[in-house]
């Protein structure tokens, strides 16, 4: 039985300059314990899939579809109900630790905040609790932490405090948005096996929104494949990373520095745009008129969920399209 | 920074990582003469950069360029692309009138895979890498001999960087630039460079050809990150934590209190000694 499972999700902004498709058909199943990848570029929609479950969207944003979290729908919930799902059943690990926490609040402050809130805790117990979690995330001197102001801390530090706040509500699904991003080689290790604790610590289930392959694959069990606002691919991790079917994941692997840095040529079509074919079409070194007039359905190869026309059992689509050697080209 | 020092020749890529903090951009900005250094000299075909003035400076800004980190703010967002592109050769005049200047600006965003609707945008018309591209075709506009690359594609994602990096590696070749390359990514780093200096705390600690470094690493630091690229998945990369207060941190080794290895040796700061061919790292340990 999944914990978290999203149907059909579809996200629209309406800007001046038309209707802009977020997420277009989404849908995923995250189980009790299991930790989910969301993959892909800037922009495909990926955060935006997140703050849909969460609802934390700006006003002009649509949201249709299901999406179940403990056998009720979230979409549906009146506000106040859905306050109480936001901390205590879903938590949340926003991106950048430097703007994520209050400058002019203590730690301790922010912290205990929390747990008054949803675990209707007084100030006081809250107090220890707060000391408690932030030395179970490695924080020793975690009274002289708590009376610090975000100023004073490292980066290291805010993302350790960051991830006391989004567990202390001791939620079931806790959601992490690129939790790595711009950080150097040594600071992202610290990130990768902090949520490696928090997941074990707290046995939560994790929806890991990256569009770091390395950290994808060192964290998660499944991996969703999204371009430009829909899923692409969708399977066990190992199997999505080593053996990708979809073009553009065998792009975006393709890219990675140790595979080669193969771009993929062209850009991304942009959410405004509503053609009814393959999103990836214009990108595509497959793809030929079929993909571009009718909508791709989804197809299941090995327990891989694949969303492209030419990939059948035989894994027709296999053949390595991306390219010749980097320093030879550029000679 | 202390005690920095490298060479690039002509058409060579000299990489240089490390963490944030550890002084890559500082190094970047004072070989150009962007931040007055304490002491120090910088030379580029011969002649003393940093002291230069009146024309002779201004040659000099034309022959070394950078490109920064971000490229939003690299470009004014009140100036079309073209107006962009312009603004460089206006300044240093090396082509004689403003159609020359039009035919080439064309040229150069040819080169860098753009087409010629995009010279009357503005830069927030632009995607992320294409105004990487945009700034690219700015500093090719001069014709540098020496190019600083800071950080150029840590903001970009994995596909629009190696589309990036790619149109970067053929123009230095195709142009025998010498370029300074940096970044804390260092399977990046080592896919660009011919060389690769670790840098770490403002000193140099380690400086050999990119295969042998990523392959060989000596000093304990360079070792920690090219481990924590490659085993991301067994988490076996640990920092250590040792502070002895006795010792003074101005003149013992930077590494120090991170060190698993240090001993009593490190007390002193260590100098680049020649480790192996063309291997050179600071540690006594070795």
């Amino acid at each position: 039985m999944a914990l978290l499972s999203i149907r059909n999700l579809t996200t629209i902004f309406n800007c001046e300059e038309g209707q802009l498709k977020a997420c277009s058909n989404v849908s995923l199943d995250i189980n009790p314990g299991q930790t989910l990848g969301i993959i892909g570029e800037t922009g495909c929609g990926k955060s935006v899939l997140g703050m849909s479950v969460l609802r934390l969207l700006p006003a002009n944003a649509v949201i249709n579809g299901q999406i179940m979290y403990k056998n009720q729908d979230l979409l549906t919930l009146p506000d106040k109900e859905m306050c109480k799902v936001r901390g205590s059943e879903i938590g949340f690990l926003p991106q950048s630790p430097s703007t994520s926490l209050n400058p002019v609040l203590s730690i301790g402050e922010q912290l205990t905040e929390g747990l008054q809130l949803h675990r209707g805790m007084i100030k006081e117990k809250a107090r220890i609790i707060a000391l408690d979690i932030l030395r179970s995330l490695g924080l020793k001197d975690s009274a002289r932490t708590s009376a610090e102001y975000p100023h004073q801390l490292s980066g290291g530090m805010k993302q350790r405090v960051l991830a006391a706040i989004s567990i202390s509500g001791q939620p079931s699904l806790l959601i992490a948005d690129e939790p790595t991003k711009g950080l150097d080689a040594v600071n992202r290790i610290q990130v990768v096996d902090l949520l490696r604790q928090l997941s074990r610590k707290t046995r939560a289930s994790l929806l890991l929104i990256t569009h770091d392959l390395k950290v994808a694959a060192a964290l998660c069990d499944e991996i969703a494949v999204m371009y430009s606002g829909e899923i692409v691919e969708k399977g066990p991790a190992e199997q999505v990373l080593n053996n990708p079917l979809h073009p553009y994941t065998q792009g975006l692997v393709a890219s990675l520095p140790e595979r080669g840095l193969y771009p993929i040529p062209g850009h991304s079509p942009g959410l405004l745009d509503d053609s009814p074919g393959c999103r990836f079409y214009s990108r595509c070194p497959i793809g030929n008129e079929k993909c571009k007039c009718q909508p791709i359905i989804n197809r299941e190869v090995d327990g891989v969920h694949v969303r492209c026309l030419y990939i059948d059992q035989s894994g027709g689509a296999q053949q390595r399209i991306y390219g010749r050697g980097f320093q030879s080209e550029a000679g | 920074m202390d005690g920095v020092g490298f060479t690039v020749k002509p058409g060579e890529t000299l990489g240089l990582v490390g963490e944030s903090g550890s002084g890559k951009s500082t190094v970047a900005r004072t070989m150009l003469g962007l931040i007055p250094p304490s002491s120090g000299r910088v030379f580029f075909q011969g002649q003393e950069v940093l002291t230069a003035n009146g024309r002779m400076k201004k040659e000099f800004c034309g022959k070394m360029q950078i490109i920064f980190q971000h490229p939003e703010s690299a470009l004014n967002p009140r100036m079309k692309i073209y107006e962009s592109l312009l603004e460089p050769m206006l300044i240093h005049r090396q082509n004689s009138s403003r159609e020359e200047m039009k035919i080439k600006s064309r040229e150069l965003l040819q080169q860098i895979g753009l087409s010629e609707e995009h010279l009357t945008r503005y830069p927030h018309e632009l995607s992320g890498g294409q105004i990487q591209r945009v700034v690219l075709a700015r500093v090719l506009s001069l014709s540098p001999q020496f190019l600083v690359a800071d950080e150029p594609t840590s903001m970009l994602d994995a596909s629009v960087q190696a589309q990036v990096l790619r149109i970067l590696k053929r123009i230095q070749l195709e142009n025998g630039i010498g370029l300074l390359f940096i970044s804390h990514d260092i399977e990046v780093v080592s896919c660009m460079s011919d060389r690769i200096a670790v840098m770490y705390k403002g000193q140099i600690v380690e400086s050999a050809p990119a295969e042998e470094l990523c392959q060989n690493p000596l000093h304990p630091y360079s070792r920690l990150l090219v481990e924590a690229f490659s085993s991301l998945e067994k988490s076996s990369v640990k920092q250590v934590w040792v502070e002895d207060e006795k010792i003074d941190t101005a003149s013992r080794c930077h590494y120090y209190s991170h060190c698993p290895h240090a001993g009593p040796a490190c007390r002193q700061r260590p100098v680049l000694r020649e480790t192996g061919a063309e291997h050179y790292t600071a540690c006594w340990l070795l």
